[in-house]
């Protein structure tokens, strides 16, 4: 039950995977701003005619620096800012935003004047002190920080949403599934009881009776567990177990109970969903036969069809007009299921509810 | 006790036949296989206790509750679905499940003979043994099993009737005139054309005009008794 995984959501495993996309994005985002920033930074330069090697320098330098601070920001984040809302974090980048704009620009405009005290530079390292030019300077880079912020955030909180969204449809798709299992162990339950009632009472009258009845059981049993571990086996094997099946049904039914074979001889080894013919089965007998005083005939055939294909078909009467209907589609979702697993869109199943009712699979012919 | 066994399986019903052999003081006195065999051997058996599967080719155990004119005690037989007996509160009736433990089957033999005897003592077994001593009211969702001497007050509510006994109003698909047969004169008085008043919640009688009664129940409300119903009325309480 719980081995199971979907495709498309990431288990424990896809997590890692799920991180490892997450840093290649950021690094390609990092790259891609600071570069842009630098670009951005030379052509304003040369539009101000104060162009050249060195400026270039200067300016890779500040987005180095800037690189450096961001990445530590995100650093900061993962630590504090994950368990935070959003808006939380962008109330701390209010005060934080600044004041890392000015450390910058300080130790920037520093690093200038020392490198440069002799030279002509020393000028713009002056003129950078000047208050106005300074605070212009810094808010420039809180502004650039800023926008950095802004993307990396709204990033997040989109993937927030993604998460709690894909981990709302997991979690339905759980609860199908869990929903299913419950409703058809449902099902299974009522008629293992009375099956086992019916045997206890058989032995009184018929011992070897009896005796083929838990042989048949046990066939079925074995069937109903083995279920999930392969997707299809040859028609022959799940003949078997219905018959067995429909043995037991008898002992319920007895007289009521009639049914009729009629399966092709080329179709003996075609391959198909494991316990499918009896899901058929049990739903003609529980809401057809059951709900009959009178009883009725199953009537089950396969036959070849066009393109590759073959068709499987029971048929039963409908219930006694006036009896409840207390059919909730369990046991045919639960077979469209199945037979979707096994060959994809390549097979469809159909019911068909009037003077009889008919239930048709249509699959692809496979033979083992 | 007499049982029917109603379940439509032959070999279960050889089962619960097979397993009674330990109860010789109990006698099977017939089986039935659907809902309109059980309602038919009712009426026809007065049996006092029903051994019945819920599940029946032509309705349910309810079913055959309901339709039955006479309402024996009840263990009801199931495979598995006790979700079906949800409907009951608590304690209102037993349920085996099947297949069924000798102990368990005993058990539930023998709390429905104690109710039994109980009962009779309470009600003096004055009536003929064909008037069961309850009824089986399917109320939307909710089943009961009603004892008569419970039930205040009884209704004509359009073609069928509406039952007060605790804090609830039920109906029961049933015309006045078919229920009237089965209640006991000596408990029930039927007061005017649309109402029946059990004596036993009577809290007091007071004069009208025209010669007419009003009648104060326990538990509130009041019912008219029309002028020639008075009469009676008045005659019976003298007696």
């Amino acid at each position: 039950m719980g081995e199971r995984t979907y495709p498309g959501f990431p288990d424990g495993n896809g997590d890692k995977q799920v991180n490892n996309n997450t840093d290649k994005l950021y690094w390609r985002f990092q790259f891609v701003y600071w570069a842009g920033y630098t670009l951005l930074n030379l052509v304003y330069a040369r539009a101000w005619g104060t162009g050249g090697q060195l400026y270039a320098g200067i300016f890779l330098l500040l987005s180095l620096m800037l690189f450096g601070v961001t990445h530590a920001l995100r650093g900061l984040y993962r630590r504090h800012g994950r368990q935070r809302s959003s808006a939380a974090v962008g109330l701390h980048l209010v005060w934080l935003l600044p004041l890392i704009g000015t450390l910058v620009q300080l130790v920037f405009t520093l690093m200038i004047w020392a490198a440069t005290s002799k030279q002509s530079l020393s000028a713009m390292a002056a003129n950078r002190f000047g208050s106005t030019t300074f605070l212009a300077y810094s808010i420039n880079t809180a502004i650039i920080l800023l926008m950095w912020c802004l993307v990396c955030l709204v990033w997040v909180e989109w993937r927030r949403r993604q998460d709690a969204e894909r981990e709302h449809w997991q979690n339905q798709v759980k609860l199908k599934e869990l929903e299913l299992q419950f409703l058809r162990s449902q099902i299974n339950s009522h008629f293992l009881f009375n099956t086992l009632n019916n045997i206890r009472a058989l032995v009184l009258e018929d011992a070897s009776a009896a005796r083929q009845a838990m042989t048949d059981l046990a066939t079925l049993l074995r069937g109903v567990l083995q279920e999930g571990r392969s997707p299809v086996g040859p028609l022959q094997q799940e003949l078997e177990l219905v018959k067995g099946y429909l043995a037991l049904e008898a002992l319920q039914l007895e007289g009521r109970l009639r049914f009729e074979l009629d399966i092709h001889s080329s179709l003996a080894q075609a391959q198909v969903p494991p316990m499918l013919l009896q899901t058929l089965v049990e739903n003609a007998i529980r809401h057809g036969i059951a709900r009959r005083s009178a009883g009725g005939t199953v009537h089950i055939s396969a036959q070849p069809a066009a393109a590759g294909k073959w068709r499987m078909q029971v048929t039963n009467p409908p219930a006694e007009a006036g009896t409840k209907h207390a059919g909730h589609g369990i046991g045919l979702a639960n077979a469209r299921e199945r037979l979707r697993i096994a060959f994809g869109a390549q097979a469809t199943l159909e019911l068909i509810e009037a003077t009889s009712v008919i239930a048709t699979v249509e699959m692809p012919l496979w033979t083992s | 006790m007499d049982i029917l066994i109603v379940d439509d399986s032959r070999l279960a019903r050889r089962e619960l036949l097979e397993m009674l052999r330990g109860h010789p003081e109990h006698q099977v006195v017939g089986e039935a296989a659907s809902c309109a065999e059980a309602v038919s051997l009712i009426d026809k058996l007065e049996p006092e206790l029903l051994l019945l599967d819920i599940h029946l080719p032509d309705g349910s155990g309810f079913d055959v509750l309901e339709q039955a004119s006479y309402t024996p005690k009840v263990i009801f037989t199931t495979a598995y679905e006790q979700h079906a007996l949800r409907a009951f509160e608590v304690n209102a009736l037993d349920y085996l499940l099947k297949p069924v433990t000798a102990q368990r089957l005993a058990q539930a033999l023998e709390r429905a003979g104690a109710a039994d005897s109980a009962h009779a003592k309470s009600a003096q077994q004055t009536a003929s043994r064909s008037t069961s001593d309850h009824l089986f009211i399917r109320d939307g969702e909710r089943c009961h099993f009603v004892r008569f001497e419970d039930i205040r007050l009884i209704e004509v509510d359009g073609n069928y009737v509406r039952l007060h006994f605790g804090t609830t109003k039920a109906m029961l698909y049933r015309s006045l005139n078919q229920l009237e047969s089965r209640l006991d004169p000596r408990m029930f008085f039927r007061a005017n054309r649309q109402q029946v008043v059990n004596l036993g919640w009577i809290d007091g009688i007071d004069p009208a005009v025209g010669d007419g009664l009003i009648i104060r129940m326990r538990g509130g409300g009041e019912v008219e008794v029309s002028r020639r119903q008075a009469r009676e009325l008045r005659q019976q309480l003298e007696l």
